[in-house]
């Protein structure tokens, strides 16, 4: 249990906005600021919003509390929720994956009301706080790296049956398998990964494919890029499609056109409420028929609650 | 091979002492035989009252047979092969189906106690070998790292042995050349001095299709110095000091789709040795003590067109300097205690190497390597090269250092003699690497206009790095043995532990560089240094049962062994696929090997002997998948499944106390050798004949031999470049003479 305080203590205080000794408990506030999917359950419409969060902990007895002030449930400017959560236990949980290995806070059924009025109830709350600072796949000249460097949220609550609220990141990486069908040869890749940049003002998302290779004896390349794919933000998720896009790749610090990888077709789609599994399906030059099932390197911390 | 052929180093020694006049063996000749068997310092006893599998050869032996170095006692002595390749630099030795191709040995080399530590220096000729000993499963409790396959213990002539002049000259159809002379002198009765130089030179065998010009020529010079000096009853002291220079051409590999060895850049290897050993002795009734202080050095510079074609893609610059001290302390028992007997000593080394090795790309490589695999992949926006030529440069400094503690008892009971014995072995070996390149290229856009300049890209590789790796291991060693009786020999069963140090795989860094230059380009993955410059120690259990047997009074001796091998981690040499210029260490996951070794010398009467010997040997990968196929199950590459050698030896004096002749005839068999993992390239089961006639009268001696008598046809390596296989031959029909005067 010392071990975990300890943890607990180290992942907060690394973003720790104030931090109180002097009593006899160890407490602490953190504050994230993040981008939420909001989505109107009654229509399914879904739009993406800033918001920021605190968590209060109480280290010692292991119990914390969730609030904002800020949180938008409607896509009209102005408008803006707030809340803060009852005080509840909070679990610690150490995990390894094969990018390296964190802390999580998890707040697994956190209970409250929004607003003043309190006509808001709020529902099947998680929000996990994780520390796994990571970088992919390493630097390449030409595209910027992928880097968690602060602790990151997964958070997902409902308000009154109403509003579905989750967080979304803005730029992250999905690792797993993709298996690619050339004149019925199939070939299966573990080593590729998929990274999702949002433009969620443009409603535009950028596709990396790292270390992309569809068949045996295809080269390895780097990575390809996809830029401007149009997103649809829906029903608590989102998906991604695309049609005739000739890809860019990195090259001397540039990224220049490639017509030999031209995408026919992609389509990508997240399947699970905190939005850490995707599946990719894909036609390339005419020929590679790609799946890609995979997850979001922080799935690990969520799997299970 | 062949065990101790007392019978037949009876014959021959006793002829040539006689003949030669030689004040050689002052005592009884069996003495001396014994003597040749206990010349390393660390054998408890004989070596054939030991519990091991042990071949030896006398100098005699060596001579009828032209052995000057280590790779003359390939298949002679059984599961021992040493393929004779490439150059001197490659001394690849597989012994049970352990052994190794690049970095550590599985096998330790001592010449006169002194430890050579880099194989690399294992391909030398030697003038006046008194004996070679080839023992035969790990030895690594007492000789500690690298010896996991087995020990070499080379011993040349004392002039406390021999006084005077020794001169050899040889020719062959060849146009191969041997020349050595040596002089041993007595100051007193414990004083003595040699000076002994050789040279050998050759034509050389092969032809580049090139340019017509022999491949595989060599000049080698040899000098060697010994002195000792018996300060008291107690104390003694020896020094040999060795040196040698060599140049050679070499590498006349055959490219398989063509079937010609044909290449445009220049293959050399030049090497320059210096060694000395000196050893100080103590010699107590209740035990001695043996202090090996010894300093190696070697400087060489291996030169080669890395795609072995006529054509422009790249060469090989490999420039080393390696310096290395050894001090070993061995303290053993003496007196007349029979019943216990035992042995301890503290070793310690450090190696300092210093190595550059450029790979240069040239025309044909940029083009076929570089510019069409990028093209290949983005036509749309083809590149182009900015020189025809440039270098991918790597430098190391490679400094290694390690201790060790060891002990081994022997306690006899009746015919019972059990030993035991434990070293533990501490090694630390780090990598500094400068990997560089400064290059460019242009990317030009095809337009309708045609190709006009889109981007010039420049090429600034500057890698700096260390690396760092720690071994510790702890070798065990067990045998238990039983005397027969009526001095018909003895039975053993023996378990121990080899050992063969981890290390780094300087040859990758050339592939490092060029994937490192390519996902510039955007394709291929880098490579994580640590992972695949770095390999791990292989370790090995090994089980063994034999005997030593003599019959017929002790005119037959019969040596016979059963081995199983439990490897883990075996380090592979493999070759990556795709256009790749390196060759990776990798460690297989698990592989066995079990076989069997039989060794006769029979001496049927005053003038008729036969030598014989057979190793077989079944080596396999029991789990081993190296990311793409699977090849359990399969054959370990390299390493021979048998090993055949036979000898009939006629002697005759022409007249009682008169000139005499020797008429020999021997036959050297080695096969199956699958040449890569995959088992899809076999060298079948060969043999060669051979066979020498000798005139022998007081002091003069005439060779006239035979070799590969029936220009058989067989391969001695495969290795793969840029996907390209290539295959040497080995050495054709071969006829010489070899004189040897002695005053």
């Amino acid at each position: 249990m010392k071990k975990a305080i300890l943890g607990l203590i180290a992942l907060s205080a690394m973003t720790l906005a104030s931090c109180d000794t002097d009593s006899k408990d160890t407490t602490g506030t953190n504050s994230y600021n993040v981008a939420t999917l909001v989505t109107d359950l009654s229509t399914g419409e879904s739009f993406v919003t800033p918001a920021s969060y605190s968590v209060f902990m109480n280290f010692t007895q292991g119990k914390g509390s969730v609030s904002t002030k800020n949180q938008a449930l409607v896509n009209t400017a102005g408008n803006s929720n707030t809340f803060v959560s009852d005080t509840t236990t909070f679990d610690y949980k150490y995990f390894e994956t094969e990018n390296g290995n964190g802390d999580a806070i998890l707040f697994k059924n956190l209970k409250g009301n929004m607003n003043e009025d309190k006509t808001l109830s709020l529902n099947n709350f998680k929000f996990i706080i994780t520390s796994l600072f990571y970088q992919y796949p390493g630097t390449i000249s030409g595209i910027p790296n992928m880097i968690i460097s602060q602790p990151a949220v997964l958070m997902n609550y409902d308000a009154d049956g109403k509003y579905n609220v989750k967080t979304i990141p803005s730029d992250a990486v999905y690792l797993g398998n993709t298996i690619t069908n050339m004149e019925s040869v199939s070939y299966t890749n573990g080593n590729m990964g998929y990274r999702i940049v949002f433009d969620f003002t443009k409603k535009t998302a950028q596709l990396i494919m790292y270390k992309a290779k569809f068949a045996e004896k295809m080269p390895e390349l780097t990575a390809i890029v996809l830029n401007n794919l149009p997103v649809e933000f829906r029903n608590g998720s989102y998906s991604i499609k695309g049609e005739n896009i000739v890809p860019q790749v990195p090259e001397g610090g540039k990224l220049i056109d490639n017509e030999t990888y031209k995408f026919d077709n992609i389509n990508i789609s997240i399947t699970d409420e905190l939005l850490t599994k995707a599946i990719i399906r894909f036609t390339v030059a005419g020929k590679f028929s790609g799946v890609f099932t995979g997850e979001y390197v922080l799935d690990k911390v969520v799997s299970g609650i | 091979v062949i065990t101790k052929r007392i019978i037949l180093q009876l014959f021959l020694v006793a002829v040539t002492a006689e003949a030669f006049g030689i004040d050689v063996m002052p005592d009884s000749l069996s003495t001396s035989l014994d003597e040749v068997s206990v010349t390393a310092i660390k054998q408890m006893s004989a070596l054939r009252n030991d519990p091991t599998a042990v071949s030896i050869l006398a100098g005699d032996e060596l001579e009828q047979l032209d052995i000057v170095s280590i790779k003359g006692i390939s298949d002679v002595v059984p599961n021992f092969f040493m393929a004779d390749y490439g150059s001197r630099i490659t001394s690849s030795i597989y012994v049970r189906g352990i052994g190794a191709r690049m970095d550590q040995p599985s096998v330790g080399l001592n010449v006169d106690n002194v430890p050579f530590l880099n194989k690399d220096a294992y391909d030398f000729d030697l003038a006046d070998i008194s004996s070679i000993e080839m023992l035969r499963g790990p030895q690594s409790t007492l000789y500690g790292r690298n010896t996991m396959a087995g020990v070499i213990n080379v011993t040349t002539l004392s002039p406390m042995r021999y006084q005077g002049w020794r001169i050899m000259a040889q020719a062959s159809s060849r146009m191969r050349f041997k020349a050595s002379a040596g002089w041993y002198h007595k100051f007193t009765d414990d004083v003595g001095l040699s000076f002994t130089g050789s040279y050998s030179g050759s034509r050389g065998e092969f032809k580049n299709e090139y340019n017509g010009k022999y491949l595989d020529w060599e000049q080698n010079f040899g000098f060697r110095s010994k002195f000792h000096w018996n300060v008291s009853h107690e104390w003694s002291i020896r020094n040999t000091i060795s040196a040698g220079h060599l140049r050679q051409g070499g590498y006349p590999y055959e490219y398989k789709e063509t079937g010609q060895i044909a290449f445009n850049d220049t293959c050399s290897y030049r090497r320059f040795t210096l060694a000395d050993g000196f050893t100080v002795r103590y010699s107590g009734d209740r035990f001695n003590i043996m202090s090996i202080t010894s300093v190696q050095h070697i400087n060489d510079n291996m030169t080669l067109d890395q795609d072995f074609l006529p054509l422009d893609y790249f060469t090989l610059t490999q420039k080393k300097k390696e310096t290395s001290v050894t001090q070993d302390i061995v303290v053993r028992s003496a007196g007349d205690d029979n019943t216990y007997s035992w042995l301890g000593g503290l070793f310690g080394f450090y190696k300092h190497m210093d190595m550059e090795a450029p790979v240069t790309f040239k025309n044909v490589g940029i083009t076929e390597l570089i510019e069409k695999h990028r093209n290949d992949a983005n036509p749309g926006y083809p590149i182009e090269w900015s020189t025809r030529s440039f270098p991918l440069n790597s430098e190391f400094t490679l400094p290694t250092w390690g201790v060790a503690v060891y002990h081994e008892s022997s306690l006899t009971f009746r015919r019972w003699r059990l030993t035991g014995g434990i070293r533990l072995d501490y090694e630390h070996s780090s990598l500094d690497y400068h990997s560089f390149c400064d290059t460019g290229y242009a990317i030009y856009k095809l337009s309708d206009e045609g190709r006009v300049l889109y981007h010039n890209v420049d090429i600034d590789i500057d890698d700096i790095g260390n690396l760092d790796r720690h071994f510790l291991t702890l070798l065990p060693k067990l045998a238990v043995e039983y005397e027969l009786s009526g001095n018909t020999g003895n039975v053993y069963m023996k378990f121990s532990k080899g050992y063969k140090a981890g290390g780094f795989n300087t040859q990758m860094f050339s592939d490092v560089l060029q994937q490192r230059l390519m996902t510039m380009m955007g394709i291929g993955a880098r490579y994580d240094v640590d992972e695949i410059v770095g390999y791990k120690p292989e370790q090995s259990w090994n089980y063994e049962a034999g005997c030593h047997l003599n019959f017929f009074s002790g005119r037959m001796e019969l040596d016979v062994a059963a081995f199983y091998i439990d490897c883990r981690d075996q380090q592979l040499t493999m070759f990556p696929d795709g256009n790749t210029t390196g060759r990776i260490m990798t460690n297989a996951g698990k592989t066995h090997s079990f076989g069997a070794e039989v060794s006769i010398g029979y001496h049927l009467n005053q003038e008729f002997s036969f030598n014989g010997s057979y190793g077989f040997t079944n080596a396999r990968f029991r789990q081993f998948f190296n990311g793409i196929d699977d090849f359990k199950g399969k054959y370990l590459p390299y390493a021979p499944q048998n090993t055949i050698f036979l000898q009939a030896l006629w002697n005759k004096e022409l007249y009682p106390g008169g000139p005499s002749v020797t008429f020999d005839v021997n036959i050297r068999g080695v096969g199956k050798i699958y040449w890569n993992e995959a088992n899809t390239e076999v060298q079948n089961l060969y043999s060669l004949l051979g066979a020498g006639v000798t005139f022998t009268s007081k002091n003069f001696s005439v060779l006239l031999w035979g070799k590969n008598l029936t220009d058989t046809n067989y391969r001695t390596f495969y290795f793969l470049s840029m996907g390209n296989t290539f295959f040497q031959r080995g050495k054709g029909l071969e006829t010489g003479m070899t004189v040897r005067y002695s005053f």
